[in-house]
């Protein structure tokens, strides 16, 4: 089992750290550097070793855990969380190459760090849910700490909001495991947290059992994914985390939650989205599925509106976060192949994107100017004194935007694909959204680039000059934009990956529900234009 | 040999990037150099699409992505062959209008041939993905090259100029997904035969009973949509509003492109996309979409006519001249009247888009020149006499005023014929308003041309230059070509005849 030691490897970097004096910052950048290449390189390998037509889990390592609860240390990848394996593996990498200048307790900074990235692994390899909740927990005390030591705009409340929320959510989440759990034991005897027993036996869930217990695990993992109005701790937090931790936040942690919400959420519970509610069945039918579909296209909309109308740049930034997570909650719950491989896609892509335009405004721009204010950036003139940075930020937004050929269009263009066969409502509402973030892309660029500084904000401080862009940022910057571009035109890169085992988990997932309901995507939907 | 085409002013685009900052004189030859290289092989594409007969040529396919329909899937037609033969003409032109410029000389020409690259790619994609990639990568170079080279109120053009393309972009994005959700390819032909795909399999449609399955009732919804994304691209009259900002704040050898090519990505969308797809509901559109288009020919011309200024009004003859093209494929499915009257429409339309995006270039090149040499000055009573000042510029710009008006012997006489030919035929009372603006068009340019090329000499403009040689060689070129179209238009209409 080559993939545990992503794990090891992060911890080991974090023990390794803190054996380090912390008078030497030089040694503890090295060595969390080469512990995050070394992870990645681990994750790649597997990812080329993996066996796509297959599919499936591979390479599965087993040991016994709790045998009282039936809990087992299983880990392993299939071909929905190897991309997301490397995805972590990459925005681990970038982080370190953007916090090379963490100067305040460099020492704890990349020990929290590197506990969080182990935890995120872990929770991607998780294929006991019981150990993919301990991970989650894992992730969520070094997030805390990261803010409230390290962060900026009101860091002890955007810390404690993140995890509250975060606990209200694990909490859900723990119930309905817990609950799936005896449900199986009474149903089978079998005592298990094994996510395969899982899928392969969800056929046996009561559908009334189904209706409550899957919006609780969903909803638990969609607070996590920033699903509206869940999401308020998403803007918050990413705002105050410094920029390594921002840069984790959008690009992995929120992707936890979908993660979630796709494997424990919809895989599991295959009537879940598809039965009326009692007293509600007047209104809709299928009302978990409008109920999230709705939500979820709604926080395209406000996500890109609220993004329009942001002072702070790493708010837009923020808001945008949520924004594009509504894609992939509703590549989700379209529980298609296309949708689902949308959301897939657009989970690699926006963990990219996020992370870069995080890395754009909390590093490269804000550490040189000290603010991020729109008002104030003009005033620095960056566009003719740092043409580089510029371009970067230009792309960046633009690929955030949504242009064709990066790897943003490409996944809304497949989860619109996916909702389109569902609903062809929802889409029209998509492509509002789609206007309005190209909308403040836009604004955004006029306001920093382009904008004559607003007299009197102007100051001496203004004029000093900025220091160019160092070495790890380039590098850096290099490595996300060339993944961006190269998913935006060859897909097939992360698609050819997930394919077989979307496939098979889908056709699990609609194993004797096909008799006794017809699949989501064939029914006939309410909205005919 | 497409792929090259539409690569290679990518390429040297990349190459002008690593060029030294104390090389950046060498900007502008090597675009000019890689948009003749273009040029030439465009010709040579043309040339070997003409001999090779009907269908679709120099095809390229490749399968890109393949779960999701989508395929690298290149090839030229006679109308694809046109179209390419305009940008290749443009370009060069647009080129070496910038020549001098001081203000960030490389960026310009990075921008412009990124631009070329994408109008290109435009021409000859016939995957609706692929299509749409180059279709909305283009409004990026185009937008930058607003924003930063354009006029006072230059952000407001581009932004204005990108949102509103993009609210018609969004809806065809729509559609298209809807259309591979229910048919599975986003093949415009099929590589194989070159007649199934798209094309193929909505004709197929109609053949069964009463037609029209394979959307249901969403066709009327998807055609609308594309029809949106087309008609504010174009544009038609209700869309027009960004147009006027644009073709004025952007810098004239700027709007050369975005006349001369980039609405024509409109024009082509019609012919390639929405005519073969959607050829019943385009005839059922017909009645009220002819009314629009004309209304857009006659109003445009009736605004120029208000107008003081040289840029408005040649953008606003501009939007009048385009909307002609949209005029003419209303015609086209008026399948009463038998294949020759559908050959006259279509031929006007192409033509047209042909005639117009050259004269309107030419237009904005001579406009710009003007305007340069009077100190920024653009209103028309600020000129006067300049055919005794600059009796060579004044001859070339009347040359090029005249074809536009639609003089017979110019290039523009014939496809106006042909349009109006066969618009009045099909749809009587569109056709007389679209007729009726050769009045106002008349007017426009003869006011003019007696004010600023005749007439007392204005003393402000009594010491202009006249052309220099770099100005003879874009305008001597385009000159020549209108004469030869209009004296023997036989030739592009060979070159098209291969649909």
């Amino acid at each position: 089992m080559l993939l545990q030691y992503t794990i090891w490897i992060s911890l080991i970097g974090a023990f390794l750290v803190a054996m380090i004096p912390a008078r030497d910052p030089g040694s503890i950048r090295w060595t969390a550097l080469f512990s995050m290449v070394g992870s990645l390189a681990v994750a790649v390998a597997a990812y080329a070793r993996y066996d796509a037509v297959a599919g499936g889990y591979q390479d599965v390592l087993a040991m016994n855990w709790i045998p009282s609860l039936g809990a087992q240390f299983l880990l392993g990848a299939d071909g929905i969380s190897l991309p997301l394996l490397v995805l972590t593996g990459v925005i681990g990498l970038t982080g370190v190459l953007f916090s090379w200048n963490v100067a305040h307790r460099t020492k704890e900074f990349f020990i929290y760090y590197l506990i969080l990235i182990a935890g995120v692994y872990g929770v991607f390899l998780s294929m006991d849910l019981l150990l993919l909740f301990v991970f989650l927990e894992i992730a969520i005390v070094p997030k805390y700490f990261l803010i409230s030591i390290w962060g900026s705009t009101r860091r002890e409340y955007a810390a404690m909001k993140l995890v509250l929320y975060s606990f209200v959510a694990s909490v859900m989440i723990l119930i309905g495991l817990l609950c799936l759990h005896a449900q199986y034991r009474a149903l089978t005897g079998i005592h298990t947290f094994d996510v395969r027993f899982f899928v392969e036996n969800a056929w046996l869930l009561p559908h009334g059992f189904q209706l409550w217990c899957f919006p609780l695990v969903f909803l638990g993992f969609a607070t996590l994914a920033g699903l509206f109005p869940l999401h308020t701790w998403a803007p918050t937090g990413h705002v105050a985390a410094p920029t390594a931790a921002s840069m984790l936040l959008a690009g992995v942690v929120m992707k936890m939650g979908s993660y979630g919400c796709l494997r424990a959420g919809l895989l599991l519970f295959p009537h879940g989205l598809q039965e009326p509610v009692l007293f509600f069945d007047f209104l809709v039918p299928q009302f978990w599925f409008w109920t999230f579909a709705g939500l979820a296209v709604f926080g395209i909309v406000y996500g890109a509106g609220a993004s329009l109308v942001q002072k702070d740049f790493k708010f837009v930034v923020g808001y945008s976060s949520v924004s594009h997570m509504g894609f992939v909650i509703l590549g989700i719950v379209t529980a298609n192949a296309l949708g689902l491989t949308g959301a897939l896609l657009q989970m690699i892509s926006h963990g990219l994107i996020g992370a870069l335009l995080f890395a754009c405004v909390g590093r490269m721009i804000y550490d040189r100017t000290h603010t991020r204010h729109l008002d104030a950036l003009p005033a620095f003139d960056l566009r003719s004194r740092m043409p580089a940075l510029t371009a970067i930020v230009i792309v960046a937004f633009l690929a955030s935007a949504g242009l064709p050929g990066m790897s943003g269009f490409i996944a809304e263009f497949t989860v619109l694909l996916g909702t389109m066969k569902v609903s062809p409502l929802l889409c029209a509402a998509v492509g509002l959204g789609i206007l309005v973030t190209f909308a403040y892309s836009l604004r955004l660029l006029h306001l920093v680039f382009w904008t004559t500084p607003v007299h009197g904000v102007q100051n001496a401080e203004c004029h000093e000059p900025l220091p160019p862009l160092t070495l790890p940022e380039k590098l850096a910057s290099g490595i996300l934009i060339f993944l961006i571009v190269l998913i935006g035109l060859l897909p097939h890169t992360v698609t050819g990956v997930m394919q077989s085992s979307i496939e098979q988990s889908l056709r699990q997932m609609n194993k004797k529900a096909d008799i006794q309901t017809p699949p989501l995507a064939q029914k006939p939907s309410p909205v005919h234009p | 040999m497409l792929s090259a085409l539409t690569f290679l002013p990518l390429i040297a685009g990349l190459i002008l990037l690593l060029l030294p900052r104390e090389r950046e004189r060498l900007a502008a030859p090597l675009a000019l150099g890689s948009s003749l290289v273009v040029l030439f092989g465009t010709l040579v594409v043309a040339v070997t699409c003409h001999q090779a007969g009907p269908g679709m040529h120099h095809v390229e396919f490749f399968r890109w992505i393949p779960a999701l329909g989508i395929h690298y899937f290149l090839g030229v037609d006679g109308l694809g062959a046109v179209a390419l033969l305009l940008s290749a003409l443009v370009f060069p032109m647009a080129i070496v209008a910038a020549w001098n410029r001081s203000q960030q000389p490389r960026l310009y020409f990075v921008l412009l041939l990124l631009l070329q690259t994408t109008v290109t790619g435009v021409f000859t994609a016939l995957n609706l993905y692929h299509w749409f990639l180059y279709f909305e990568i283009s409004l990026v170079p185009a937008f930058f090259l607003i924003k930063i080279y354009g006029g006072p109120h230059r952000s407001y053009a581009a932004y204005k100029f990108f949102l509103y393309t993009l609210l018609g972009s969004v809806p065809m994005l729509l559609a298209f997904v809807f259309i591979y959700t229910r048919t599975g390819t986003l093949d415009l032909v099929s590589p194989v035969d070159g007649v199934s795909g798209l094309a193929g399999l909505f004709f197929q449609d109609r053949l069964v009973g009463e037609g029209g399955h394979l959307l249901g009732r969403a066709t009327l919804f998807v055609f609308l949509a594309i029809l949106i994304g087309l008609a504010v691209k174009t544009p038609l009259m209700p869309f027009h509003s960004w147009l006027p900002d644009a073709y004025t704040q952007a810098p004239p050898f700027v709007t050369m492109v975005l006349t001369g090519v980039m609405s024509k990505m409109g024009v082509y969308g019609f012919l390639r996309i929405l005519m073969p797809l959607f050829a019943p509901e385009l005839a059922a559109a017909a009645g009220w979409l002819s009314w629009l288009a004309a209304a857009t020919v006659f109003l445009g011309m009736l605004i120029a006519w208000c107008k003081k200024d040289l840029l408005e009004i040649a953008a606003y003859s501009s939007l009048s001249h385009v909307a002609l093209c949209v005029l003419a494929l209303c015609c086209l499915n008026d399948v009463h009247r038998g294949p020759a009257h559908f050959a006259a429409a279509y031929q006007g339309a192409v033509m047209q888009l042909f005639n117009h995006g050259l004269t309107a270039a030419a237009l904005f090149f001579v406009f710009g020149l003007l305007i340069a040499r009077n100190g920024g000055r653009a209103g028309i009573d600020d000129f006067g006499g300049l055919r005794t000042v600059a009796p060579q510029l004044s001859s070339l710009a009347m040359l090029v005023i005249f074809a536009g008006i639609g003089l017979p012997g110019l290039s523009g006489f014939v496809s106006e014929f042909l349009i109006f030919k066969a618009a009045l035929a099909a749809h009587p009372g569109a056709g007389a308003l679209a007729l009726a603006s050769l009045l106002p068009g008349g007017l426009v340019f003869l006011r003019l041309i007696q004010k600023v090329f005749c007439g007392p000499v204005n003393p402000a403009c009594a010491a202009m230059a006249d052309l220099s040689l770099r100005e003879w060689i874009v305008l001597g070129p385009v000159a020549l070509l209108l004469v030869v179209l209009g004296v023997w238009p036989q030739w592009i209409l060979n070159l098209m005849r291969t649909f």
